[in-house]
């Protein structure tokens, strides 16, 4: 089971990230409907990346852990780990905002809006190429000592 | 894109730069402070899923306390996001490069 809580959280989150550039281009194409519709795509994507990497978080990932700490890259956890968890709160958060900036606030300004807006899918892909990096090395951490 | 007012724009935009900026001292603090740590384990079963909880239930909730607030009209949401994001990382790579390189000494 484990194989496909990581697999599923790695492509969910590869698909948040692409839907955010899919977003952006139609936000600068002033396509709102699509723009829209992305958006909302980016933040179901980083939902289910964000519930199947807790699962493996809480479920497997303490049992991985000890393999990456003494094997021979710890930095694996101790730094991309570590930061790639908190972070991904950060960019959970925004994902959120974007969703009820788009549904329940006043879209007042078009350029103001679309400013912001451009503000927050180069935030979210910018984090999510991050996150992917991060991953990679925990990965990489873990196969290490394989 | 116009559309009928619901929220106000600016308690939402604020209370996302102040949970962006809290989520990097909570994680300190939670590292630091093992106490903390532990109760939030003790709550909800692990750490980062209480965080996580927790940081998303405090940024909805300062969506609401935000509408009472006035909110400053030379802010910079753009600015403050970019730098809310630039800072977290920052502190976030210090401060577990700095646990890592103590905890190998």
């Amino acid at each position: 089971m484990k194989i496909v809580f990581i697999v599923s959280h790695v492509l969910f989150g590869v698909a948040g990230t692409i839907c955010a550039m899919i977003s952006l281009h139609h936000l600068l194409k002033s396509e709102p409907a699509k723009f829209k519709r992305y958006a909302s795509w980016e933040f179901l994507s980083t939902l289910v990346a964000a519930l199947t990497g807790g699962w493996y978080y809480v479920y497997y990932y303490q049992q991985d852990k000890p393999i990456i700490l003494n094997g021979a890259f710890p930095l694996a956890h101790h730094l991309f780990m570590e930061v790639k968890e908190h972070l991904f709160i950060a960019l959970f958060l925004i994902s959120l905002f974007l969703q009820i900036r788009i549904r329940f606030t006043t879209i007042a300004s078009d350029i103001g809006f679309q400013k912001e807006s451009k503000e927050v899918l180069y935030s979210l892909i910018v984090l999510g190429l991050s996150m992917s990096v991060m991953g990679v090395f925990v990965s990489m951490g873990f196969r290490v000592n394989q | 894109m116009s559309e009928e007012k619901k929220l106000p724009e600016q308690s939402l935009q604020a209370s996302l730069i102040v949970c962006i900026l809290l989520n990097t001292l909570v994680t300190i603090v939670k590292e630091i402070c093992h106490p903390v740590k532990a109760f939030i384990t003790q709550i909800f079963g692990n750490h980062w899923v209480g965080h996580m909880v927790l940081l998303v239930l405090l940024f909805l909730l300062l969506v609401i306390l935000f509408k009472t607030i006035k909110i400053n009209p030379s802010f910079n949401f753009n600015r403050a996001l970019r730098f809310s994001i630039i800072l977290s990382v920052i502190l976030l790579v210090l401060f577990y490069c700095t646990k890592y390189s103590l905890h190998t000494d």
